[in-house]
């Protein structure tokens, strides 16, 4: 017979962000989900089955959010899985050392009639502090059944996966958790008429929460409303309404709950000063916070340059012999050409920089999981608001340090449309470790003294040139008030080595797998392009006959101001499809020019190369067009092809205008 | 963890002075260092060529110097910046002294090794001023391996 495998439970991670809901997600499915210290590591719904010797169930890590308002696009999507797709369970992951705040959404989340199950992470902390956490009263007082785990150690994970599994609860149709109040429940009531008679017309939500949301004046469901049959018995209800004040106060009564809920519950002691908050002073303090930022981005910067260095020089002489290995020992001549100019050259001037990047992603790991990252955010947010911008808009820079790819789908977390466009469309500027290769290519070159600055200093021109297009956007063409921001601090914690070294490791994985993909391709279609002239026939490689020269002199003269030549024009162009194949492209031309498999010999006798004209270059790499990959997902999350085109031409714009000022101002300086 | 109160803050008051003032002469001789390069160590990886060093060395000098005002008003937040500062100092001595090795590294590997690449302004003063932390603040530095946790998770409401 043949076995049944679907699961038998469908459960969904709810919570407030950083409570711990990936972290346990991976313990319920034993997969590898990146664990930060800090908001909006999950934008997305992940899913994973949980086995047990009970059965299966089938785990779903909903976006981290504060409620079920939807104000940002995170917590409509949790809020609509919620809704929609009826998990058999909502396991609601609840850090304990906060449990006021997070109360509220349990409230929400009972209004919602969802059959929930609670989670109490971070219980060590209570403890630690003297409280007593009276979880069998809380147990009984919200009639939902409470797991205890400990993410770190892994207590308690067995009996709650054996909870899942067996889970018998319902969804409830339209349970009455909180009172509004006399005026408030009138209009409840009266809508509450309206809306079971139309059915789920408005979508399959629990009607009294729908009543709540449509007296608070949730746009989306208000939207709904109007198109629907019924929209002149609901406008009659809830014309003249102030929505605004009415949600106010209805927040307030579901706070009087959770704070009253808390209190029950938990026996606190006096609270004294944390060693987290008298460090903060410092690290977040008016005059000391961004001194103490730029000192951990040098420090950063300057561990990726200076201890990477001998490591790259190390797999460089390892490529470049294998390379002169293929050319002397490969018969016929082109395959020992494709092989090692083509092959080893593109690939190994990317892997050449591995070792820079593990340790660039080590630090920021290590960062993350300390708890600075969001001091970071803190920090710039305060910068940000007070040239008018949104604080919000740097979780997603910070993200952007790594790929701007996921950073871009991080600027989800913003409600308001202005305020995430302005995010996305500035967000290619900061630094994503593809282009990360060519600086410290260049730096090793020309500025071997001075290399982790320069890196530090194109970083910080990244977020500058970002914040300034920012600003740009706000006071043009995308006028407004930015929103306010509400972000939490988590307390620093002693960084996870092992999530560290498990985040350092999948970023690496991701990079070597890339250059033995992508790259490779690109290293190939370039040997071919380097190659071969327009006829097909076999022409000097790397020269102005072939077809990457013919390509080449065509933007030579746009780009012979910015004191770049055509073989710079074509490694700029593939660049677009990814970053780090501007470096794969010049390990081939270059590369076979020297004829020893090192792009960096061949960059360095080159005469069109001097300090002033590489830092143009990589100005320029930092600044122009977004890649491929991230330029779908500009498509992806403005919906708009007019952004996207905006985004490539006006990144190429800005970077065009920065090489330009630095290779003709240098000129003019004497600096040439 | 250990309680602000646990700490022996004169001790600390004390040691913060002497590395704050350690961390301001560093600073201070690469400055010095900055304008009056000798021929001979020019051209050194990080030391007295990288005026970053000199800036983030006082930076370091004058928060241990604030800390120990503060702990001297019997306030607690001085704690936290002797920790910070403590921290930054071993992060400078960690940075110059990778950078000074992996320079020697370099040497070897491309089969020369100068003198200048050992002799290094920048990474001795940070260095020295690096391990004096150290010296002074190891019965502290338990402090740092402590789990802070807080009371209230700090929440931060901005231009609101």
């Amino acid at each position: 017979m043949k076995k049944d495998t679907a699961p038998l439970v469908r459960a969904a991670l709810a919570g407030n962000p950083n409570v711990g809901k990936t972290s346990l997600f991976n313990h319920l499915t034993g997969s590898n989900q990146k664990v930060g210290n800090w908001s909006g590591v999950t934008v997305e719904k992940l899913s994973g089955t949980m086995r047990s010797s009970a059965g299966e169930v089938e785990i779903v890590d909903l976006p981290g959010s504060y409620s079920l308002s939807g104000f940002s696009q995170d917590e409509i999507i949790a809020r609509e899985y919620i809704v929609n797709e009826r998990p058999d369970v909502v396991v609601q992951v609840i850090d304990s050392s906060n449990l006021e705040r997070r109360l509220y959404l349990t409230v929400q989340l009972l209004e919602i009639g969802a059959p929930l199950l609670l989670v109490l992470t971070k219980t060590d902390i209570t403890r630690s502090r003297g409280d007593r956490l009276e979880t069998d009263l809380l147990s009984r007082t919200l009639e939902v059944p409470i797991h205890q785990c400990d993410l770190v150690k892994g207590t308690g994970i067995d009996d709650l996966k054996l909870s899942l599994a067996t889970f018998k609860g319902q969804w409830k149709e339209a349970p009455k958790v909180v009172d509004y109040g006399h005026v408030t429940e009138s209009i409840i009531e009266r809508l509450l008429v309206v809306l079971k008679r139309s059915g789920h017309i408005l979508g399959p939500y629990p009607k009294r929460w729908l009543a709540t949301r449509l007296i608070e004046g949730d746009s989306d469901l208000v939207r709904r409303s109007r198109r629907s049959p019924i929209h002149k018995e609901i406008d009659e209800l809830l014309d003249g309404l102030d929505h605004e004040e009415l949600e106010l106060d209805m927040a307030d009564k579901r706070y009087d709950l959770a704070s009253s809920l808390a209190k029950r519950v938990l026996i606190s002691k006096p609270r004294k000063r944390t060693l987290s908050s008298m460090i903060d002073e410092v690290t977040t303090g008016r005059f000391t916070g961004i001194p103490f930022f730029l000192l951990i981005m040098w420090g950063m910067f300057e561990l990726t340059f200076g201890l990477g260095r001998p490591l790259a020089d190390l797999v460089d002489i390892g490529f470049g012999y294998l390379g002169e290995l293929a050319l002397d020992h490969i018969s016929p001549g082109w395959l020992a050409s494709l092989i090692g100019e083509g092959m080893i050259g593109g690939v190994g001037a990317v892997l050449v920089f591995l070792p820079n990047i593990l340790i660039l992603f080590l630090i920021i790991s290590v960062l993350e999981g300390s708890g600075y990252m969001a001091r970071a955010a803190f920090i710039m947010d305060r910068f940000m608001t007070k040239i008018g911008l949104s604080g919000r808009s740097f979780i997603p820079m910070v993200i952007g340090f790594g790929c701007n790819v996921p950073a871009i789908m991080a600027a989800r977390t913003i409600e308001n449309r202005k305020d995430r466009l302005i995010t996305i469309l500035v967000n290619p500027f900061i630094s994503c470790s593809a282009r990360l290769p060519v600086y410290i290519l260049f730096t090793g070159i020309f500025f071997p003294e001075t290399g982790g600055t320069v890196i530090f200093g194109l970083y910080l021109l990244g977020i500058l040139v970002a914040v300034g297009s920012a600003k740009l956007f706000r006071m043009s063409i995308l006028k407004g008030e930015p929103s306010p921001m509400i972000m939490e601090l988590p307390d620093y914690r002693p960084p996870s080595m092992k999530d560290a070294l498990k985040n350092t490791w999948e970023k690496g994985y991701l990079y070597a797998r890339k250059a033995g993909t992508l790259i490779l391709l690109g290293s190939i279609l370039m040997w071919f392009l380097a190659n071969y002239s327009l006829e097909l026939s076999a022409v000097d490689y790397g020269s102005r006959s072939s077809i990457a020269g013919q390509l080449g002199v065509i933007v030579a003269p746009v780009i012979a101001p910015l004191g770049f030549d055509w073989k710079i024009g074509v490694a700029l162009i593939f660049g677009f499809f990814a970053k780090e194949i501007v470096i794969g492209s010049l390990g081939v031309l270059y590369g076979g020019e020297a004829h020893s498999g090192s792009v960096t010999e061949g960059i360095a006798n080159d005469p069109i190369f001097s300090p002033l004209s590489s830092l143009g270059l990589m100005v320029f790499v930092l600044l122009y067009m977004p890649c491929l990959a991230t330029v779908a997902v500009i498509k992806q999350e403005t919906g708009s092809w007019k952004w996207t085109l905006f985004s490539i031409l006006y990144g190429t714009a800005v970077a065009y205008t920065a090489a330009l000022l630095i290779y003709q101002g240098g000129l003019l300086i004497g600096l040439g | 963890m250990d309680s602000a109160e646990n700490v022996d803050h004169g001790a600390l008051r004390t040691r913060s002075v002497v590395l704050g003032v350690a961390y301001l002469l560093s600073g201070l001789v690469n400055y010095v260092f900055l304008i009056i390069t000798p021929p001979s160590i020019a051209g050194t990886s990080i030391g007295p060529a990288d005026p970053i060093l000199s800036i983030f060395l006082f930076l370091v000098g004058l928060i241990h110097l604030r800390g120990a005002y503060l702990l001297h008003k019997r306030r607690m937040e001085g704690l936290g910046h002797v920790l910070v500062a403590w921290f930054s100092g071993l992060l400078i001595m960690i940075v110059v002294m990778v950078i000074l090795l992996a320079s020697i590294m370099e040497g070897i590997i491309d089969g020369h090794l100068y003198i200048s690449e050992i002799i290094d302004v920048g990474a001795a003063t940070a260095s020295f001023s690096g391990i004096l932390s150290m010296l002074l603040f190891k019965r502290y530095r338990k402090l740092i391996n402590s789990r802070g946790h807080g009371e209230d998770t700090k929440e931060v409401r901005q231009s609101c």
